[in-house]
């Protein structure tokens, strides 16, 4: 079978297989799985252990920051900068998102298997490899701004692979959603974050190929060329949109949909208004169009424009800028209603995916400002504010994958984590990320440049690198004391029933953890099934 | 304790094959877009300065191809048309496996790829011709090679795709009621000749 080979019959000879690729022990049952959940959990792990590697190089950036020199670092100073940008919307944030997806979307959809279960591994080797590659390259002076031409090349040639790996897994995703759903389910019914998957998955299918291309043409430019493109310098500034606005924005939509998965349970109710909620999760596809720009559209209106080119000028502002404000406000309104009255339970899944909500919405109203040239203390873009706007944004989508795997780690491992810790560590993930935006954000207004640790400007930038290392620090713990939290749980928590929080979807009606026919009886034709069946019952 | 729901009626066959090719294409044509954008702006930016420097200097030829470079205009168009050949080989697969005419499957299948295959010498033909120095054209060099070089790709994948299909229509896996993955080829092909096309005017025709 090829990895474009999906029919039904052979997804389901994909799960005979994996029944008795399951009978493998240790590596090799992990290193030949094509289980969807053990797929996830291969992303999702990775991508918490390079998330604390980005900490650790966060914080060596702040300290190095906070002299205003690049005296820790030397000449490095840049590259740790940028491995910390790359590697945590690459090798962190997105994989992160993308595994929980993985993992949890098809038993949501009520079936066995991810359409494409080898492509979907694929997407996971493809990804570590292209991700060490590109490590290894940082290591090797290579990098925007590297000193080893072939370690740069290096580094361009393992983004291609993990953004071509990153796009794969999100094809898988898609085409899970959109024709692997149970009978009778249609899209209008599909779990809030399962649609939110589908959307989230559709904008990393159009966002990570641009990102490829520009990959593709810096490395033909710098490997070969004249260069075009301002040589090992000149690929930060045409590549750095990659993680920084709008395309950042991108990774909210999971965040969204996680909220939105999750209050209707904890409130006790079914979500009012469902239909405005999942055009709400939709418009969050928005945000990649300004993605298309590869940067920041500045809204540069002169003295003496013509109203026709202020008018064309105001509307480009409004779709790149405005428009991913939008779904932000339709998601919280929608779950507004639903909490309205309602005494919610407070579990670490809604902290996450609130934080992580509140966060990106931070972000993507900073990112409003970004393109305004004519602010009073001056233009914010080229500025450390740009840094900020997107540490707000990939750390609150950073949350709610953390959120994903408090919500449903008990269905995937089959064991209760201890849920009160796990709140603590989101209240301090939420500390963490605002003092590392909130101190670039401040130093932006005091025109600290973007990335830039050697600066010569006034203000209190030591007292901003002290918070921003501190943040970094909160951060690492936190997410280091959530993993072990959940570790512990896999390994020794008290195994859990089948549905601990008392879900309204299919996923919850499964065995925990989930074998590879569990949903296979499945019959939906709401978008609360297990309410519905509970409601029933209750006649 | 799993609460149990009433058992489904046999699921109908979903055409996941279908839908994630045209998922790929999609990302193809974000990737593609991508690199002729960048092209088309690259392009822009040095014609602009070109025309400034002949505003100042007459004798300036405002030209975005290095001097001395010219297009091989019957290979290029000859690709066009070699693809269209190969989208319509692609389609006729399907027609015929609906009719049960295997012979002619595999007849279409392989004259496709051999398309596909006349198409990546026309390529390499072309790159010959233009005798572009990757390393002394400027700003063209990167764009021209990184566009066409991406094409070159794309083609080698749709010969791929291609020739998988075909081991799997000659080894009976498709049938007059089952289609999909001979649709999905022909999808590819179409999204590789509309890249070329895109390709075509940007680089060959527009120059």
């Amino acid at each position: 079978m090829t990895t474009i080979d999906t029919t039904s019959e052979t997804v389901l000879a994909a799960s005979d297989r994996e029944e008795a690729a399951a009978t493998l022990e240790g590596v090799a049952g992990w290193t030949s799985t094509v289980d969807h959940v053990r797929i996830g959990g291969l992303f999702a792990g990775s991508a918490l252990l390079a998330t604390l590697g980005v900490f650790v190089l966060g914080g060596i950036w702040g300290i190095e920051r906070v002299d205003a020199s690049d005296a820790l670092l030397g000449g490095a100073a840049g590259q740790v900068g940028s491995l910390y940008w790359y590697g945590l919307a690459f090798a962190a944030v997105t994989p992160l998102l993308v595994g929980v997806a993985i993992a949890v979307v098809p038993l949501q959809l009520g079936v066995p298997a991810i359409a494409f279960p080898r492509a979907a591994a694929l997407s996971y080797w493809g990804w570590l490899f292209g991700a060490v590659v590109m490590v290894g390259a940082y290591i090797a002076d290579g990098g925007p701004g590297g000193g080893v031409d072939e370690a740069v090349d290096l580094f361009l040639a393992g983004l291609v692979v993990v953004t071509g790996a990153l796009t794969l897994g999100a094809v898988c995703l898609a085409a899970t959603v959109l024709t692997a759903r149970a009978p009778g389910m249609g899209l209008l019914e599909t779990p809030a974050f399962a649609f939110s998957s589908l959307v989230y998955a559709s904008a990393l299918v159009v966002l990570l190929p641009m990102v490829a291309a520009k990959a593709v043409q810096l490395y033909v430019d710098h490997r070969y060329g004249g260069p075009a493109f301002g040589g090992t310098l000149g690929i930060g500034p045409n590549l750095d949109w990659s993680f920084l606005q709008a395309a950042n924005l991108v990774h909210a939509i999971p965040a969204l949909g996680l909220l939105g998965e999750v209050v209707p349970v904890i409130a006790g109710r079914r979500q009012p208004m469902r239909p405005v909620l999942l055009v709400g999760l939709g418009l969050g596809a928005f945000a990649v169009i300004p993605a298309a720009f590869q940067g920041v559209f500045i809204l540069d209106v002169p003295s003496g424009t013509a109203v026709f080119t202020i008018l064309q000028r105001l509307a480009m502002y409004a779709l790149t800028a405005l428009l991913p404000i939008l779904p932000f406000l339709v998601v919280l309104g929608a779950v507004g209603l639903c909490l309205k009255g309602a005494r919610p339970r407070i579990v670490s899944a809604f902290v996450f995916a609130l934080a992580a909500v509140l966060m990106t919405w931070v972000g993507a109203l900073a990112g409003a400002l970004t393109p305004i040239d004519d602010l009073p203390g001056g233009a914010l873009a080229g500025t450390q504010f740009q840094a900020g706007q997107a540490n707000y944004a990939l750390l609150g989508a950073l949350l709610a994958g953390l959120g994903g795997l408090a919500w449903w780690g008990p269905k995937l491992w089959g064991r209760h984590s201890a849920d009160a810790p796990l709140v603590g560590f989101a209240g301090l993930a939420l500390i963490g990320v605002v003092l590392v935006s909130l101190a670039d954000v401040i130093a932006g207004f005091l025109d600290q440049p973007l990335n830039d640790p050697a600066f010569e400007v006034d203000g209190p930038h030591a007292l901003l690198a002290v918070a921003y290392t501190a943040g970094q620090a909160v951060l690492f713990l936190a997410v280091a004391a959530s993993a072990l939290v959940f570790w512990r749980g896999a390994r020794r928590g008290e195994p859990t029933g089948d549905d601990p929080w008392g879900g309204h979807t299919l996923e919850w009606a499964m065995p925990s953890p989930p074998g590879s026919r569990a949903a296979e009886t499945a019959m939906v034709t709401t978008p609360e099934p297990l309410l519905d069946r509970a409601a029933d019952g209750d006649r | 304790m799993t609460l149990a729901l009433p058992a489904p009626p046999v699921p109908e066959p979903k055409r996941s094959t279908l839908v994630a090719t045209a998922l790929a294409v999609a990302a193809g044509t974000a990737f593609f877009g991508s690199l002729l954008g960048v092209y088309l702006q690259v392009r822009d930016d040095a014609l602009d300065a070109l025309r400034a420097d002949h505003a100042a200097n007459p004798t300036v030829v405002v030209r975005f191809l290095p001097a001395e470079v010219t297009v091989p205009e019957i290979a290029t168009n000859t690709m066009l048309l070699t693809l269209v050949g190969a989208a319509l080989l692609a389609q006729w697969a399907v027609y015929a496996m609906k009719r049960g005419e295997r012979r002619q499957t595999a007849v279409a299948l392989v004259l496709c790829a051999v398309f596909g295959l006349a198409t990546l010498n026309s390529q390499a033909y072309t790159w010959a011709q233009m005798g572009v120095a990757i390393d002394d054209a400027g700003a063209f060099g990167t764009v021209f090679y990184a566009s066409t070089g991406a094409f070159a790709a794309a083609v080698v994948v749709g010969v791929v795709h291609t020739a998988i299909n075909a081991f799997r229509s000659f080894g009976g896996r498709y049938s007059a009621t089952d289609t999909e993955g001979l649709a999905a080829n022909a999808l590819v092909w179409y999204f590789v000749l509309a890249a070329y096309t895109a390709l075509w005017f940007a680089v060959y025709v527009n120059k």
